[in-house]
């Protein structure tokens, strides 16, 4: 819960500066162009003179202009958007180099801190009774590969993600800059290819896990306990509890906006303005640091953060009694359907 | 059921009083001696991608991974990469193919007989095309050799090594076939020095199922065959081939051909059942060390034959019916259009069950399964899936044409209190069959 | 440190996968075969063609369950992917003309290799991870299975990672990871690669000799 709140400040705090600066500088935009180039949105055309007068060997009139922004025509489509020189390019160099790394660090440290704080102040938590030794199943063969087809396509951008955005800053006192050149291409690389397997996995998430992740009463009076991580009370919930489905919620709507504008930025012929690819990256940046923030607390409480969670996801069964302490509308659920089953056919694919 | 690695600790049942380290060198031995290049073959192409799990209706009633197919033959194929792989000299100098020890044997014992009957479903579903039923049929050689076979089908083997067939000695069986005569009304001929066709048949035929012996007769004499039982080689079934034992496989298989030969005849019989085709019809050469000269048809491809021919004229049967193949004859035996042959001369209207044909399920009952006490729980749950499948067919008649199968659904329907019974293609037409 | 990758090392593991292959394979074909066979109902070659070349997924009764569906998708996904990445991928034909055959083809353009480069990543990575929480899988695989994917991965990761052929350090360990898979594989399950027909075969054969329907 904590942590929540803290992202959503930050996200204010990173969000709401960029944002603003992001307007003042938009390019003003000539009206009528020849066909064959890009149209831009219409409350953006402005009359338009000449970048240079007929007969006028004004240099910096020229360059002001191209400076300004100012669209051309191409000679070949593919040669992207037909803008020579994007002056709040640099005001989105500052914004990543400065307010993204900077901002980014400190989420990820607090992530971290925050996870550690917890581990040292609530410990590991346990079964409280001892396990009956009779399995429930969980989690399907189905949930379970998607889970972590998305956790390892996940590691592995996000590891090359900050490679991207920090490298500069941490490689290359390391490495070197021709040792961060390595590191960069690779990871760039990389990243891109695996992008639209997260994609891929996102969607299947989403389809697999989403009923089990809709709101539902019960959620309502574990978030007003607090879920009672440091009263130790029971708190009855569904197959998912409340903070279960937050994370859930986080990794889909950050996973589809780094999808999409990763999908932008990897296709980014088809951006018709820079602008365009900028405020992707942008919104690629800040989900992605999020979903790693998040997924600091989600890893340690999934492994050793609560016992027997890991096993659950792993082998798709919990005791019995794991079942009844965390999840026991979810258990009473369970065994229902279990003595419904008809005689005479085949076990699941697991 | 969550899986692990560790040694099952199974029951397993032990036979003779040899040494526990001569009962793992001669599993070992036995199971080397069994690796040519289709073994081999088989051995290399494995990549444990699990799709035969997906096939077994053992592992697929009870969700239980330990009866995978594959899985089931670990010792065997651990044997090849220590002993006959082209490797072995290395993996056995860097340690990576262990040797297949005595518990491991024991704990086998139970994945070897009691999970499989040989049914070749596994075989249809392996994308690498390994024969995984032929592979548990040759493990069960050295299993054998080991002393680690199920008690109650140990017995039945020592019964078949002793009288020559599990039901009795000659004298038994000239009686039985006496009051069988009499009691159908039919003429048996005994022990005829010449005659054409040896007819032979099985026990549960003789005791259980009298009516189908006098149904064979009856077709046969009907036919106008010079055909004879013989008191010395009347046994169709072969526990040798279910058990492992080979010297009795051969024995058996042997005694009815040479047999066929004393007395001039051209074909054998076989009575309704499934392993008995397997054994007699394809691997009879193997052990007889040649050809054999002598013909094998199963009753039911008989039969079809002479339907096709005009031979055999039915009188039409009314209702609908659901056919059982038995494994041994269809999917490893290759006579699926001999029983609807078969049905449709006799009228019936066939309801195919969902699973049929070459990927029919199995009953649960063959492979020696249904003589082993110990696996009668896992018996019953595939017997459930055949139960649903036919059930769902709404079929009124239900016909199959192997002595096990029969009495895998006669034992079951007991069990489950189900009133379906399980008719049989050879009585079935002997009762429809128009006699001028 | 490239040229002896490129060099030495890619001659030996080369002669490694080619000799310890043959070995391999010619020790299973030779090892001698049933001596006597029942009659035969029908052709046994026939049988082993039709089932070598025509199973090319699974019969209709397996398709029935879902994990059957899972692996024959992920399997082609893996398989396909990889031999369009081996066989097309433009720095690849650039290697064998100039370093094995001494001729090459029509490279793929650079979308079609991401494309085939996404399939196979995404087979391979479904497949190896269904390995570890299946409970069939995860009892029947050993640690060769894992090597065999993993060396795989490494193969296919190293070769991505190096797409922008500009460093000779990534390159390099493409190479190197090439050559580790090389020299494993006529020691693992890889070899599959060469004994599918066989297998295939040998069991195609029974069928057409039976007269199986299959």
């Amino acid at each position: 819960m904590r942590l929540l709140t803290v992202f959503s400040l930050l996200m204010l705090i990173f969000a709401l500066p960029a944002s603003v600066s992001a307007q003042d500088f938009k390019p003003p935009v000539p009206a009528s162009r020849p066909s064959g180039t890009v149209s831009p949105a219409p409350s953006l055309v402005r009359p338009e003179q000449p970048l240079l007068e007929r007969g006028s060997d004004d240099i910096s009139q020229l360059w002001r202009g191209i400076r300004m922004g100012r669209r051309g025509t191409l000679s070949s489509k593919s040669l992207g958007t037909p803008v020579l020189v994007q002056s709040e390019g640099e005001l989105w160099r500052n914004v990543r180099s400065t307010l993204v790394q900077t901002y980014g660090a400190y989420l990820l440290g607090l992530a971290a801190a925050a996870t550690l704080l917890f581990w040292l102040l609530r410990g590991r938590i346990r079964l409280k009774e001892k396990p009956t030794g009779r399995l429930i199943e969980r989690f399907t063969l189905p949930e379970r590969v998607v889970h972590w087809y998305l956790a390892v396509v996940f590691l592995f951008l996000g590891t090359t993600g900050l490679i991207l955005l920090f490298g500069r800053s941490i490689l290359i006192p390391v490495f070197g800059r021709e040792g961060l050149a390595v590191f960069a291409s690779a990871a760039l690389h990389g990243h891109n290819l695996f992008g639209p397997l997260f994609a891929l996995g996102v969607i299947a998430m989403l389809v697999l896990y989403g009923r089990d992740n809709l709101p539902k009463m019960a959620d309502l009076k574990w978030l007003a306990t607090g879920a009672g991580l440091f009263t130790g009370r029971h708190i009855p919930s569904w197959k998912f509890n409340a903070g279960e489905k937050i994370w859930f919620w986080i990794v889909i709507v950050t996973g589809v906006a780094i999808s999409a504008s990763g999908l932008l930025l990897d296709f980014s012929y088809l951006a018709t303005d820079l602008s365009q690819l900028q405020i992707a990256h942008f919104v690629h940046v800040s989900g992605a640091l999020i979903a790693i923030a998040g997924a600091i607390g989600h890893i340690y409480l999934g492994s050793v953060g609560v016992e027997g969670a890991l096993d659950a996801m792993v082998t798709g069964e919990v005791d019995e009694n794991w079942a009844r302490e965390h999840h026991d509308l979810w258990a009473a659920q369970s065994s229902e359907t279990k003595a419904e089953e008809p005689v005479g056919r085949v076990a699941p694919a697991e | 059921m969550s899986a692990t690695k560790t040694a099952v600790i199974s029951n397993f049942d032990k036979q003779g009083d040899l040494p526990d380290a001569e009962r793992q060198r001669n599993a070992v031995d036995t199971f080397i001696s069994e690796f040519g290049s289709r073994a081999a073959s088989y051995m290399e192409s494995c990549v444990r991608c699990g799709l035969c799990a997906e096939a077994c209706h053992f592992y697929l009633t009870t969700g239980d991974e330990k009866y995978t197919p594959i899985h089931k033959i670990r010792p065997f194929e651990q044997a090849y990469q220590r002993h006959a792989g082209p490797f072995a000299p290395l993996y056995r100098f860097l340690g990576l193919a262990p040797s297949v020890d005595l518990e491991e044997l024991e704990n086998w014992e139970e994945l070897i007989y009691d999970s499989c009957t040989l049914c070749g479903r596994c075989t249809l579903a392996c994308p690498m095309g390994i024969d995984i039923a032929e592979l548990v049929k040759e493990a069960r050689h050295g299993m054998y050799k080991a002393g680690l076979v199920p008690d109650r089908l140990a017995h039945i083997v020592r019964n078949a090594e002793v009288k020559h067939s599990p039901f009795g000695e000659p004298e038994d069986f000239s009686r039985r076939v006496r009051e069988i005569a009499k009691r159908f009304k039919v003429k048996i001929p005994l022990d005829k020095k010449r005659a054409d066709l040896l007819l032979t048949t099985s026990p549960s035929d003789l005791d259980d199922t009298p009516q189908s012996v006098a149904a064979a007769a009856r077709i046969l004499n009907h036919l106008g065959i010079s055909w004879t039982f013989s008191s010395q080689a009347f046994e169709a079934t072969n526990f040798g081939y279910l058990s492992g034992n080979m010297e009795l496989q051969k024995d058996l298989t042997c005694r009815l051909i040479d047999k066929a030969k004393e007395i001039g005849a051209q074909t054998i019989l076989l009575p309704e059942c499934g392993h008995a085709y397997g054994a007699a019809r394809w691997e009879a050469a193997q052990w007889y060390g040649g050809p054999t000269g002598v013909d094998v048809l199963h009753m039911i491809e008989f039969l079809a034959a002479n339907i096709e021919s005009g031979a055999i004229k039915l009188e039409k049967a009314k209702g609908s019916a659901t056919f059982h193949d038995p494994c041994q004859l269809i999917r490893r035996g290759g006579l699926e259009r001999a029983p609807r042959i078969i049905l449709d001369a006799l009228g019936y209207e066939l309801h195919e069950l969902e699973d049929h044909g070459t990927t029919a399920f199995c009953c649960g009952g063959g492979g020696g399964v249904l003589a082993n006490a110990r696996a009668e729980p896992l018996r019953l749950k595939a017997f459930e899936l055949k139960k649903s499948q036919v059930e769902a067919t709404k079929a009124e008649h239900f016909f199959t044409s192997c002595g096990q199968c029969r009495l895998q659904f006669t034992r079951g329907a007991e069990h489950f209190n189900w009133q379906k019974p399980i008719e049989s293609l050879v009585e079935a037409v002997n009762d429809h069959m128009i006699v001028k | 440190m490239i040229a002896f990758l490129e060099g030495p090392a890619w001659y030996a593991a080369l002669t490694i996968f080619v000799a310890f292959s043959l070995w391999r394979l010619g020790w299973v074909l030779l090892m001698g075969g049933e001596k006597h066979k029942s009659p035969a109902r029908g052709s046994a070659a026939a049988g082993a063609i039709k089932n070598v070349l025509g199973e090319m997924v699974p019969r209709r009764a397996f398709l029935k369950r879902g994990k059957v569906w899972f692996v024959v998708f992920a399997g082609y996904a893996f398989h396909l992917g990889l031999f369009a990445v081996l066989l097309f991928a433009a720095p690849h034909v650039d290697f064998i003309e100039k370093r094995l055959l001494g001729f090459g083809w029509t490279a793929m353009p650079y979308w079609g290799f991401i494309v085939a480069a996404e399939f196979a990543f995404l087979g391979l990575l479904l497949l190896w991870i269904r390995r570890f929480v299946d409970p069939v899988t995860r009892l029947i695989s050993r640690l060769d299975d894992h090597l065999a994917a993993g060396l795989t991965f490494l193969v296919l990761l190293t070769g991505c990672l190096a797409l922008g052929q500009q460093s000779v350090i990534l390159r390099g360990m493409h190479m190197g990871s090439v050559e580790l898979w090389l020299i494993y594989f006529p020691f693992s399950s890889l070899f599959h690669t060469f004994t599918w027909p066989l297998s295939r075969g040998y069991t195609g054969a029974l069928f057409g000799r039976r007269g199986i329907r299959a």
